[in-house]
C-alpha cells in the first residue's frame, strides 16, 4: 500500500481492520486453523545457565526436562490434577500409585511398579523436594527398596500419618521417573534423538505433541533474544517472564547448627528488597519468610534488629551454575565481613553440593528449590532443608491431621510464621519462571508451580 | 438488487442533499472518492450488518457518483470483490463498511483492481490505494434501514452457559436417549461422558477412564457422540474401542452393540476412522478417504469438514458448494423448514468465535461467541423455536455449553 494516509484526518490503524473485512486481506483458507495443527519443529532458545541445569531444578530447566521426561501428573493452575504418567488413588493404608498403559521409557522398556519404587527411591537420594513430598511414607527409603524388587499392577505407599496434600507433592518434577544414569532415561512427550533433538512420541498416554520434534538451542543472550524476535525459536527460557505469575523457585540459606548465630547476623543486615534488585534480578521478590507470598507467606519484611557483630570463620557452598547464587553468595560474604565474620566461598555442580552437603561439609549452604504449590508440602520443604527429621515428623503428623484443605494451608502458613526464627533456615528469595515466548504459540498454559505447560502448544 | 432497495436508493439520490444521515454519507463518500480520480470503470461493494442499509448506500453511492461521470456497478462484499470486480471489468474498486450506532459511519477504501500481467499468478495487488470515511448523525431513516434486513434472520445468544465444565469438551449430541420425547444432551469431556437434561442439569455420568487407551491416542479432545433408538454410541480418540451406553434408572450402563466413529447419526450415518494420534477422521465406506475435521449426513444432506478450513455440502444429489471459513464447529441443521449449515470460524484459537448460518441464500445471520466454538448440536427448544447448542472451549483451559436461538 503506497498512499497509507488517512483521509479527513481518521488514525489509518482504525481504518485498516475495516479494509481487512472489506477486501478480505487476512482471512482465508491459507491460516485456517480451528484444531490443532500437527507437524513443525518446537525450538527452544535456552541461556548456558538454563541448559546446565540437566536434572531440572529451576524453573526454566523444569520446563526443558519436562518436554523430555514428564512428571507422574501436573497440578493444573486451578488445582486441578491432571495424570500424566499414573494415576492414584486412597486406600485405607495409604496410596496407591497406577501406572498408565502405554507410559513407556525411551527405550521402550514400559513403567511398572518396580521401576517407579526405584524412580522415586533415586529421586529421594537426589533431591530434598522429593524426601519431602515422600516423607510422610512410612520408612520410605526401606519401603521403597522393597517394592523395587516386587512386580505389581499398583504400588502402594503406606503413610505413617494422614497427608492429604501427598498428590500434589507427588507431581513435582524432583519425582519424574527416570531409568539408569544416562540422557534419555525419562518418559517424555519427545524422545531424545541426539543431546540437543527429540522427535514426538507417538505412544504417549496424553497423545502425542502436535510438533514432530524438539530443538534445543544453547545461545548467547542476544543471540536467544535475536532467535526470538526472529522467529527461529518459538521459546526463550533464562530471560523475560511475567511478575505476575507464580513464583515458587525459592532461595534459603540453611547452617549447620553450629553456624546458626551466622544466621541472625546476617538477618539482621540483610535488605531482601535491595539483594533482589542488585543481585537476582526479575521476576523475583524478597523471601521474609519460610512460605512465599504465593502462597500465602508474608510479602514485607518484618522489625528491624541492630545490626549485631560476630567473629570467626565459616564455609558458605553454593551451586556455580546458578547466576543469583553465585552474586547472593558473594554479598552475604561482604555482609558478614562487615559484621567481623570470614566467610569462604565454595562453588560446587548441583548435584556436588546435595552431596558433600549431605557428607557434613560446609557450615553454611545456599538451597534454592522449587517449592510445591501448596503451603503444607511447601513447609515439608524448608523443614527436609534442615535435615531435623524428628522436627519434620511432628510438624507434618501434626498439619497432616486437618482434613479440610484451606483450614490446613492456613494452620500450615502460622506454622511457617512461628517457627521462622527457630529453624536453622534463612529465607532470602524467591523467583519465577523467566521465559519468553513467540505469541504465536497457541494453547501454551501455566500451571500451579507457575511453569509453562508447552505440552499442548502449537502453531497454526 | 431488489427493486424495492433500487426504488429506496432512486428516491434518497433524489431527495435534497442535506436532508438524510445516508445521503450525506453518500455525498461525502463521492467527494473524497473523486478527489482521488478513479480509473474508471469503478465497483461498489458496501458491507454491513443490515444488507438494507448496504444496498439502499451501495444503489445511492453509485446514482452519485453516476452524477459525476463515473459510471459504477454495484457488487456484493466479500472477501472475493476485488476478483469479481475484475472480472465485471473494473478498474476500480470502492469497498466500504457501513455501521449505525451513535452515528451513521462509514469506512473503506478506494484501489485499483488492476492485476500486473506479468506478475504471474501471485496475486499481488498494484496501484494506489485511497482510504474513504463519512459520516453524519444518526437519523430515522438510517435507524430503519439498519433494522430491517435483521429482524427475521438474527441468531442471539443466551447470555448464561448451559454448563461449565474445567475440562474441554471432545465431542456433543443430542437425541432421545431416555424414550420421554424429551430430547436430552450428551457431552464427551475429559474422560467422562455426562448426559445433561436440556435445561442443562446432569441427568447421569459415566467414566471412560477403564477402557483400553487407544495405541496413538489424540492429544486434543476428539470423538464422536450418537444419540439413535434410545442408545448413546460414544466413540473417544483415546480409547482402542467405542462402547455403547443405555440409560437405565437414572444410570448410564455400558449395553449390547458396537459403535464406532461415525459422520452424521441415525440411519444416515456414515462410518469413520479416527486418524491415530490426531483428532480428525476419515470416512471408511465409499472411495473417499480425506482427512476430516468431522461432518455431519442428514438425508439428502452431507457437509465434510476440510483441514484447510473449507466444507463441502452436497444438498439433494447437487453438485457440492464449496464453504470457506468453516471451523471444526459445523453442523447441518434443520432451521425454519430447510437444512443449512451452522459453522464457526476457521481462525486459529480466536478469542471470540463467530456462529453463522449457511443458508441457499446470500444472507448469513450470525452471531459472537466468546471462546473456539468445537462443537454444534441442533436441538429443538421449547416452542419448537429452533436452537443451537455449541460446546465452546474457554481460556481458562475448560469448555462451556452455549445456546444460540433465532432471533424473534
Amino acid at each position: 500500500m503506497n498512499d497509507g494516509r488517512a483521509a479527513s484526518g481518521t488514525p489509518w490503524r482504525a481504518v485498516a481492520p475495516w479494509l481487512g473485512l472489506v477486501f478480505g486481506i487476512a482471512a482465508g483458507p491459507a491460516g485456517a486453523a480451528a484444531r490443532a495443527r500437527d507437524g513443525g519443529t518446537l525450538r527452544l532458545a535456552l541461556l548456558p545457565e538454563v541448559r546446565a541445569d540437566r536434572a531440572g531444578e529451576t524453573p526454566e530447566g523444569a520446563v526443558v526436562h519436562g518436554l523430555l521426561a514428564s512428571p507422574l501428573c501436573r497440578v493444573e493452575a486451578s488445582g486441578r490434577l491432571t495424570p500424566l504418567l499414573a494415576t492414584f488413588q486412597r486406600t485405607a493404608e495409604g496410596l496407591s500409585l497406577v501406572p498408565r498403559p502405554g507410559a513407556r521409557f525411551g527405550a521402550g522398556a514400559p513403567l511398572g511398579t518396580p521401576e517407579l519404587a526405584r524412580a522415586l527411591a533415586r529421586a529421594m537420594e537426589l533431591s530434598p523436594v522429593a524426601r519431602a513430598a515422600l516423607a510422610p511414607v512410612r520408612d520410605a527409603a526401606a519401603t521403597l527398596a522393597q517394592l523395587g524388587r516386587t512386580q505389581g499392577a499398583v504400588l502402594t505407599l503406606p503413610l505413617a500419618y494422614p497427608w492429604p496434600d501427598l498428590e500434589v507433592a507427588l507431581c513435582h518434577p524432583a519425582l519424574t521417573p527416570w531409568r539408569g544414569d544416562g540422557q534419555g532415561g525419562g518418559i517424555g512427550l519427545y524422545v531424545g534423538d541426539g543431546p540437543e533433538r527429540g522427535k514426538a512420541s507417538p505412544d504417549f498416554p496424553e497423545g502425542r505433541p502436535h510438533p514432530d520434534a524438539l530443538v534445543l538451542s544453547t545461545l548467547s543472550r542476544r543471540a536467544a533474544q535475536r532467535a526470538l524476535e526472529g522467529r527461529g525459536a518459538q521459546a526463550l527460557l533464562g530471560e523475560g517472564g511475567d511478575p505476575s505469575a507464580q513464583a515458587l523457585f525459592a532461595t534459603y540459606l540453611v547452617a549447620r547448627s553450629g553456624s546458626q548465630p551466622l544466621l541472625g547476623l546476617l538477618d539482621s543486615r540483610l535488605d531482601r528488597a535491595a539483594l533482589v534488585r542488585s543481585f537476582v534480578g526479575g521476576p523475583a521478590a524478597p523471601l521474609p519468610g519460610l512460605l512465599p507470598p504465593a502462597l500465602g507467606g508474608p510479602d514485607g519484611a518484618g522489625p528491624r534488629t541492630a545490626p549485631a557483630r560476630g567473629s570467626g570463620t565459616a564455609l558458605l557452598l553454593y551451586v556455580a551454575d546458578r547466576r543469583a547464587q553465585r552474586a547472593v553468595a558473594e554479598r552475604l560474604q561482604i555482609l558478614l565481613a562487615d559484621a567481623g565474620v570470614q566467610l569462604t566461598l565454595s562453588a560446587r555442580t548441583a548435584e556436588a553440593l546435595e552431596r558433600d552437603w549431605g557428607a557434613g561439609q560446609g557450615d553454611l549452604a545456599l538451597r534454592s528449590v522449587l517449592l510445591p504449590p501448596l503451603p503444607a508440602p511447601a513447609l515439608a520443604v524448608v523443614l527436609e532443608l534442615t535435615g531435623d527429621t524428628a522436627a519434620q515428623r511432628r510438624e507434618l503428623a501434626a498439619l497432616g491431621a486437618v482434613p479440610d484443605a484451606a483450614e490446613r494451608a492456613t494452620r500450615a502458613r502460622e506454622r511457617a510464621l512461628q517457627l521462622a526464627g527457630t529453624l536453622p533456615v534463612l529465607p532470602l528469595h524467591v523467583e519465577g519462571l523467566r521465559a519468553r515466548l513467540d505469541p504465536s504459540l497457541i494453547d501454551v498454559r501455566r500451571d500451579a508451580l507457575g511453569l509453562l505447560v508447552l505440552d499442548d502448544a502449537w502453531w497454526p | 438488487m431488489s427493486p424495492g432497495f433500487a426504488l429506496l436508493g432512486a428516491l434518497l439520490a433524489a431527495a435534497p442533499p442535506t436532508s438524510s444521515a445516508i445521503d450525506s454519507v453518500a455525498d461525502q463518500l463521492r467527494a473524497e472518492a473523486m478527489s482521488a480520480h478513479p480509473e474508471p470503470p469503478l465497483a461498489v461493494a458496501v458491507q454491513s450488518a443490515s444488507p438494507a442499509l448496504a444496498e439502499a448506500l451501495g444503489a445511492l453511492l453509485a446514482a452519485r457518483l453516476a452524477e459525476s461521470g463515473v459510471p459504477a456497478l454495484v457488487l456484493a462484499p466479500g472477501d472475493d470483490a476485488p476478483a469479481r470486480a475484475r472480472v465485471a471489468g473494473a478498474r476500480s474498486l470502492l469497498g466500504v463498511r457501513v455501521q449505525v450506532g451513535e452515528a451513521l459511519t462509514a469506512a473503506g477504501a478506494l484501489r485499483s483492481v488492476w492485476r500486473n500481467f506479468w506478475a504471474g499468478r501471485t496475486p499481488l495487488a498494484s496501484g494506489p490505494v485511497r482510504v474513504l470515511t463519512a459520516w453524519a448523525p444518526v437519523d430515522p431513516g438510517a435507524l430503519l434501514l439498519a433494522a430491517s434486513g435483521t429482524g427475521t434472520e438474527s441468531l442471539r445468544l443466551d447470555d448464561a452457559p448451559l454448563i461449565r465444565f474445567p475440562l474441554r469438551t471432545a465431542a456433543l449430541a443430542s437425541g432421545d436417549l431416555d424414550g420421554d420425547g424429551l430430547p436430552e444432551l450428551a457431552v464427551l469431556v475429559g474422560s467422562e461422558v455426562v448426559v445433561l437434561s436440556a435445561a442443562g442439569a446432569p441427568v447421569a455420568r459415566h467414566a471412560l477412564g477403564d477402557l483400553p487407551p487407544a495405541a496413538a491416542p489424540a492429544r486434543e479432545p476428539f470423538g464422536t457422540l450418537c444419540i439413535t433408538e434410545g442408545r448413546l454410541l460414544v466413540a473417544w480418540a483415546r480409547a482402542e474401542a467405542p462402547v455403547v451406553l443405555q440409560l437405565q434408572a437414572g444410570q448410564l450402563v455400558r449395553g449390547p452393540g458396537t459403535g464406532g466413529p461415525t459422520v452424521g447419526c441415525g440411519p444416515t450415518a456414515e462410518p469413520a476412522a479416527f486418524v491415530p494420534g490426531a483428532a480428525r477422521l476419515t470416512l471408511t465406506r465409499g472411495p473417499e478417504r480425506e482427512v476430516l475435521w468431522g461432518g455431519d449426513v442428514r438425508t439428502g444432506h452431507r457437509l465434510l469438514l476440510l483441514p484447510d478450513g473449507t466444507a463441502r455440502w452436497s444438498a439433494q444429489g447437487n453438485e457440492a458448494r464449496a464453504l470457506r471459513d468453516v471451523g471444526a464447529g459445523a453442523a447441518l441443521v434443520p432451521w425454519r423448514g430447510e437444512v443449512r449449515v451452522a459453522a464457526s470460524s476457521a481462525a486459529p484459537a480466536p478469542a471470540e468465535d463467530r456462529l453463522r448460518l449457511v443458508g441457499a441464500g446470500g444472507i448469513e445471520p450470525s452471531v459472537t461467541v466468546p471462546g473456539r466454538i468445537l462443537q454444534v448440536s441442533a436441538a429443538p427448544g421449547p416452542g419448537g423455536v429452533s436452537a443451537l447448542v455449541l460446546g465452546v472451549w474457554t481460556a481458562d483451559g475448560g469448555s462451556e455449553l452455549r445456546v444460540v436461538r433465532g432471533g424473534p
